[in-house]
């Protein structure tokens, strides 16, 4: 069912496997599993920017390295441009690989700090086999530099990583995914580790990438108000399960789940007028290995009742494109319908 | 309470010398707490540093005066300073997981630090208190036995507040205390951080990038730049009416729900390098407006109203759209 | 083609920053020089040594005297002509098994590290074994097989002292391995072999050649105390085995220190000089070492 949907993911799930010492295998004894992903499904059309916001443990950056298939997925969907590549082995990827590219967090660490600048951007070239000689490559590498916001870029090739800021790091990142031309890019928290000033900049850089290529993003953050500014849908997630999924606007605005309204109330804002009361939760952000019974927000919540310990809550729909899953917001929406 | 005037903190690196601080004047009364904001770079953490006197190796206080009740801690034996800290000033730094002794228990931590400047206490009454601050924190003080590996980060952050209010001093100096915790972690904590002041009634001085944070929970602000504090006043004149083009480029970039949903990125170019800054106003090659003035001496922080409200610019009083 | 010219001479800049680092610690200078000096000597030893190490020039166990100014040994061979020309088996031998221990401790620690989980716990328990083989008892067991020569103990140090840097180059690998651009790397479908080559391989260079000079002074001792037991090449004039024979002829208790302690020093100085050569050289390539920059 492909209603241009560049991605399409369904009842993704990945699980890490606590590690056994070597006895427990020897007995084999029934092996303990981390669920990071559990059971998440969406989908993102084309030239959308999606993003995936939640506290750290939550799941979204093994779920943005899932969709990639830098992990392999342990079930469920991913649909990639109408095609299946869920159980594609790494060699099949590598046809795909040009067309879904990352853009990583840490721009000190995500460029190999042994290689040059000019190396480092033309390798995907080198590896997918897209150059035949030195003058394309270069000429490539120099445009996509340009397209990065890196000018001249012939200051910039030669150079070693130490040797520029955190912002040109990440612009570097940048022009390294977009030289293969992508047309999906999952960008994991991009701009946490810059400050403000150059955080504006390049969201603006990726706002202006996404109008002229037609881009498609999945754009990862702990920061509400960066997917506040910048993303079109925005899921929330905590525990390794989206807990709620629909317009940016709305779910900022008129958030329905519990955990939204707190963690939206919590984050600082500039404007003073604005008078929320925080909703500040006990309690510290889960573990993923311990997983509480039912709903998975349950011992945090704020306004649960005894169902809500013992069964997990579906997503259902509740204003057009605006999903939750909450026990008590559904019996709320239920009891206003009936009125 | 704390009244800082001219302070000037130099590196010695490789490269030369790198003026991280240059001629900052800031003040502080009782009770009252103050954001320190900036970005990168910018001088904020070695303010916070040289305050306490804790300058790394190649750090050195080169001129200005830090007073502290009427006594300069720059002028202060390194022998007196030592009573000084943690009893008359503290500080939470910013990663939690390295203010802790990894291989000793946080209530043994704790107690360390009220035995070493109260001597004549007894072990057990030092334990004690140590368990009654985590308590007063939100740790259990059962908890207080366990390892600091043993506990989330945000709990460590709490463990490292209990330790700064062991002797319970005057000035609490909080450098970046959240930037590597949640944002419900973050609101969790500054609760706290309130809490306390209120209790003990603790001038703060607290450091961040984050604008937001501060604005939530600071009295007042001071913005820094290159080493230079732009502009300081109460919050509700920094963030209702800037007068410095850089913070109010500043505030322009920063996302936020009532802002509409577009990213302004006013600002451009990178921050000078300490090493070689621009003579005049360090801001002036990335400024719309500046003027020949500008490029010759570094502005004065001036008075603008008369609750405090001081910006080093020239061009302050300009009134036009400075940023598209 | 244009490039190339300019690469080739930012890499000359690069390496001149290097020796710029390396120069400004005085520890590595004086390796350097001290270094210099046995390499003068193992090169100029016929210039400079007064007789042919090997023949009989003097009367027997003579003390030391102008004549013979480190005196002679049993078989009446000049001692300070031994000790010269010892300078050259214990750098030929000395850095030659370090290639090989390096050569197969570099191989390995790469493949086990990246290759990681059943293949990489085999290799580890592979070098395990030849962690705790106990030198000496190969060395007999190999000397016995294939008789004594100097290529026999090259082999033998070299292939009973690689354990030591598979292990560090092996840990270094795994942690590279969860390091960003690596996964970067493979997202834009790098195969295996060419992310060891130019991303793995480039980066724990540094902690390969540091850790190379550092097995030297190894290889050094370990040969001296092979040829030490008498293991060693009979014919071949090495400090250990000049140690040898003053042991046997009890220099020591009969307090002949012109014979046992050159060779001795020479040892240790020459062994000093590549440690701190090592050392300095681990802080070159690896930034974070360096004192605190801006």
């Amino acid at each position: 069912m492909n209603n241009g949907a560049v991605l399409e993911v369904r009842h993704l799930k990945k699980y890490f496997v606590k590690s056994a010492g070597i006895l427990s295998t020897l007995l084999r004894e029934q092996r303990k599993y981390v669920a990071a992903v559990e059971d998440v499904s969406f989908s993102i059309s084309r030239g959308k920017i999606f993003c995936v916001a939640g506290e750290s443990g939550c799941g979204k950056t093994t779920l943005g390295k899932t969709i990639l298939k830098l992990l392999q997925p342990d079930d469920g969907q991913i649909i990639f441009q109408g095609q299946d590549i869920t159980r594609l082995k790494r060699d099949s990827m590598r046809m795909l690989r040009p067309k879904m590219q990352m853009i990583f967090q840490d721009p000190y660490e995500s460029i190999d700090p042994r290689a040059r600048i000019y190396d480092s951007v033309a390798e995907p070239l080198i590896v997918n086999h897209l150059v035949s000689d030195e003058k394309e490559k270069h000429n490539k590498v120099v445009q996509t530099l340009e397209l990065a916001g890196l000018t001249p870029a012939e200051n910039y090739l030669y150079k070693y990583p130490h040797n520029l800021s955190g912002g040109e790091r990440q612009r570097v990142g940048i022009a390294t995914a977009l030289i293969l031309d992508p047309e999906f890019i999952v960008a994991d928290e991009p701009t946490s580790m810059l400050d403000v000033s150059v955080q504006a900049n390049l969201l603006n850089l990726l706002q202006k990438l996404r109008r002229e290529k037609n881009l498609t993003y999945l754009f990862i953050t702990h920061d509400l108000s960066v997917a506040y500014a910048f993303s079109d849908c925005l899921a929330i997630m905590y525990l390794g399960k989206f807990v709620e999924v629909g317009p940016t606007a709305e779910v900022v605005m008129s958030p329905i789940h519990p955990y939204t309204k707190a963690l939206i109330s919590v984050v600082p804002g500039i404007n003073l007028a604005k008078n929320k009361k925080p909703i500040v939760l006990p309690g510290e952000t889960p573990n993923p290995e311990n997983v509480p019974p039912g709903c998975r927000f349950h011992p945090r919540c704020y306004c649960k009742e005894e169902r809500c310990a013992k069964e997990e809550p579906v997503m259902i729909e509740f204003t057009p494109q605006h999903y939750a899953a909450c026990f008590v917001q559904e019996n709320k929406k239920l009891k206003e319908k009936s009125k | 309470m704390l009244d800082i005037k001219d302070l000037q903190v130099e590196y010695t690196v490789p490269g030369g010398v790198a003026r991280a601080v240059n001629k900052a004047n800031l003040n502080l009364t009782e009770g009252e707490s103050l954001g320190l904001a900036g970005e990168s770079g910018c001088g904020k953490t070695t303010l916070g540093n040289a305050i306490l006197r804790i300058l790394p190796e190649g750090g050195q206080i080169s001129g200005g005066e830090i007073n502290l009740d009427g006594i300069d801690l720059v002028e202060l034996s390194e022998e007196k300073m030592r009573r000084i800290r943690w009893k008359e000033i503290s500080m939470v730094f910013q990663g939690a997981m390295n203010s802790f002794d990894p291989t000793m228990n946080i209530e043994n931590q704790i107690a360390e630090a009220i035995l070493i400047h109260q001597r004549d206490t007894s072990k057990e009454t030092a334990l004690e208190r140590a368990r009654e601050l985590l308590r007063l924190c939100g740790i259990n003080p059962l908890l207080g036995k366990s390892y600091p590996h043993e506990l989330s980060g945000g709990m460590k952050q709490r463990g490292c507040i209990a330790m700064a209010l062991a002797l319970q001093p005057k000035l609490l100096i909080a450098d970046e205390i959240t930037t590597a915790l949640d944002v419900m972690t973050q609101a969790q904590i500054f609760t706290l951080l309130r809490d306390m002041k209120r209790k003990f009634n603790l001038s703060m001085i607290i450091i961040s990038h984050d604008l937001a944070v501060l604005a939530k929970n600071c009295d007042r602000l001071a913005i820094m730049y290159a080493g230079h504090i732009v502009e300081i006043g109460t919050i509700q004149d920094i963030f209702d009416h800037p007068r410095h083009p850089y913070v109010k480029g500043l505030l322009f970039c920063i996302p936020n729900f009532a802002g509409g949903r577009k990213i302004i990125a006013a600002i451009k170019g990178a921050p000078p390098s300490l090493l070689a800054p621009p003579p005049g106003c360090p801001f002036h090659p990335r400024c719309p407006i500046s003027i020949s003035e500008c490029k010759t001496a570094a502005p004065q922080l001036l008075s603008v109203n008369t609750n405090n409200h001081s910006v080093a610019c020239y061009r302050k009083d300009y009134k036009g759209v400075i940023w598209k | 083609m244009e490039s190339s010219r300019r690469r080739i001479r930012l890499q000359i800049h690069d390496l001149l920053n290097l020796w710029r680092v390396f120069r400004a610690n005085p520890m590595g200078l004086i390796g350097l020089a001290m270094l210099a000096f046995f390499v003068a000597i193992a090169i100029f030893c016929p210039v400079f040594s007064p007789y042919d190490p090997r023949d009989t020039v003097g009367e027997f166990l003579a003390p030391a005297s102008p004549a013979h100014i480190l005196g002679t040994d049993q078989l009446g061979r000049d001692i300070l002509s031994r000790v010269l020309y010892g300078t050259r088996i214990s750098l030929l031998v000395g850095i030659t098994a370090a290639a090989i221990s390096v050569f197969i401790g570099t191989s390995i620690g790469l493949v086990s590290g990246y290759f990681g989980k059943a293949f990489g716990e085999v290799l580890m328990r592979f070098t395990d074994m030849f962690l705790v083989m106990p030198q000496l008892a190969l060395m007999i067991i190999l000397a016995a097989l294939l008789g004594r020569s100097l290529f026999i103990i090259m082999v033998v140090v070299g292939v009973t002292s690689w354990p030591w840097m598979a292990r560090i180059i092996r840990s270094e690998v795994l942690s590279l391995k969860q390091r960003p651009f690596v996964e970067r790397a493979i997202s834009i479908g790098c195969s295996d072999f060419y992310l060891i080559r130019k991303h793995i391989l480039p980066n724990v260079m540094p902690l390969i050649t540091a850790n190379a000079i550092l097995t030297i002074p190894w290889a050094i001792v370990s040969e001296s105390t092979l040829s030490f037991i008498g293991l060693g090449d009979p014919t071949a004039i090495s400090w250990g085995s000049i140690l040898s024979g003053a042991f046997s002829n009890s220099a020591i208790i009969l307090g002949l220190w012109y014979w046992f302690i050159p060779a001795g020093l020479a040892i240790v100085l020459l062994s000093m000089s590549f440690a701190l050569i090592g050392h300095v050289m681990d802080e070159v390539l690896n930034p974070r070492l360096r004192k605190r920059g801006v």
